[in-house]
């Protein structure tokens, strides 16, 4: 996945239950990179084979969040079907299934930035929000017993998320950070809000359960009406 | 009990309680090797057991620079040094990764920031994660994969 994988079970005593994880995460990888030459995704670019049934779902989300968003989240690329941006939240939710499946009540992961949690209520996660323009800084904090919080930003060597009505890079906000209860959602909002610009708070105040940070341009630090930042 | 992971080629940083540790792992045979930036740096051991590295967590550590052992791996030597002020990690330098590989220079200029990141950042006030864009490099990304492409049919 090239992106750094960071998983906190405050209950595990050895690396079983990390490896297990790290081994669906490089079997999602394997099948999903846009990078890999043979990966599934890969394959199924260049019309080599059909789609797989989790292809196929995951082609249908990607459909449905193009539909919320009004096409500012889209898994389409110069008319290549590219779901690398909706498979890093479908690989943490993945992951978080298993850790579920596995019994484990308290855990925390990150992929890229993406932030999963699940509390039984004994631990309180504290999330720093990274300052976009500097990497070593916090701008704030929030505190979370279970669920997610996805940041999408065009960093300096990161990926360029496009205004689908412009075809230019999105270049009115510095970061959009989403938290919500599902890791799914709140990485396409994400994404898609940070392609939308300065009218994406408007947009996130009508999405019923999630809130959001956002960054413009001018380094200015807009929230939605409900969130509490400490 | 952490454990952070860099790329497919399996970079781990466990982080226990105060403890650190660097774990390299060669994908091919999955041998891992430890190298405990633990004060005073002990030996290097090649088990995948980290856990004798916890016994240490609970105590402070003592302020200064610590050179880790120098770690043989399949990709080459790895070797870091730690430094230690006000009884935490303050800074992480990378005295030696593997470079006989060109891909290895890739990941080793990748793992440098994310590994340095994550420990700092782990020790910030009151922060268990941090929620950010930066690690989404998919031009790096590439050109990783490029370069081990090139790695794997040379």
């Amino acid at each position: 996945m090239g992106t750094g994988v960071s998983l906190d079970v405050p209950a595990a005593k050895d690396e079983a239950i990390f490896e297990e994880v790290f081994k669906l995460l490089r079997k999602i990888d394997e099948r999903f990179s846009s990078y890999k030459k043979n990966s599934e995704l890969a394959r199924y670019q260049r019309g080599e084979v059909g789609l797989s049934e989790e292809m196929a779902t995951i082609k249908k989300a990607c459909t449905k969040f193009e539909r919320l968003t009004d096409g500012y989240f889209s898994a389409y690329f110069s008319g290549k079907f590219d779901p690398t941006g909706y498979v890093k939240g479908w690989a943490i939710a993945e992951a978080g299934k298993l850790l579920d499946k596995k019994g484990i009540k308290t855990f925390c992961m990150s992929i890229g930035g993406d932030i999963l949690a699940r509390s039984d209520g004994n631990k309180e996660w504290k999330i720093g929000i990274q300052d976009p323009t500097d990497s070593k800084k916090i701008l704030n904090k929030l505190s979370i017993f279970s669920g997610a919080v996805a940041t999408s930003g065009n960093y300096e060597r990161g990926q360029h998320i496009i205004n689908p009505k412009t075809g230019r890079p999105a270049d009115e906000l510095l970061s959009v950070t989403v938290v919500g209860p599902d890791i799914i959602t709140a990485d396409a909002l994400a994404t898609a809000c940070f392609a939308m610009g300065n009218n994406s708070i408007e947009f996130l105040n009508q999405q019923k359960n999630y809130e959001a940070v956002i960054v413009t341009r001018l380094g200015k630090l807009l929230k939605t009406d409900s969130l509490d930042l400490n | 009990m952490t454990i952070a992971i860099l790329g497919g080629l399996g970079l781990y940083v466990n982080k226990s309680g105060n403890t650190s540790a660097l774990l390299i792992s060669s994908p091919k045979t999955n041998t891992p090797a430890v190298i405990d930036t633990n004060q005073g740096g002990s030996a290097v051991s090649t088990v995948a057991s980290s856990n004798s590295s916890n016994a240490a967590s609970g105590q402070g550590y003592k302020d200064g620079n610590y050179i880790g052992s120098a770690a043989q791996t399949p990709y080459g030597t790895v070797q870091v040094a730690a430094v230690i002020s006000g009884g935490k990690i303050t800074d992480i330098n990378f005295l030696q990764m593997p470079n006989d590989l060109g891909n290895s220079r890739a990941i080793a200029a990748a793992a440098e920031p994310l590994l340095k990141q994550t420990a700092l950042q782990k020790q910030s006030a009151h922060i268990d994660f941090v929620s950010g864009a930066t690690s989404d490099s998919y031009g790096f990304e590439q050109s990783l994969q490029a370069a081990l492409d090139k790695a794997a049919s040379s």
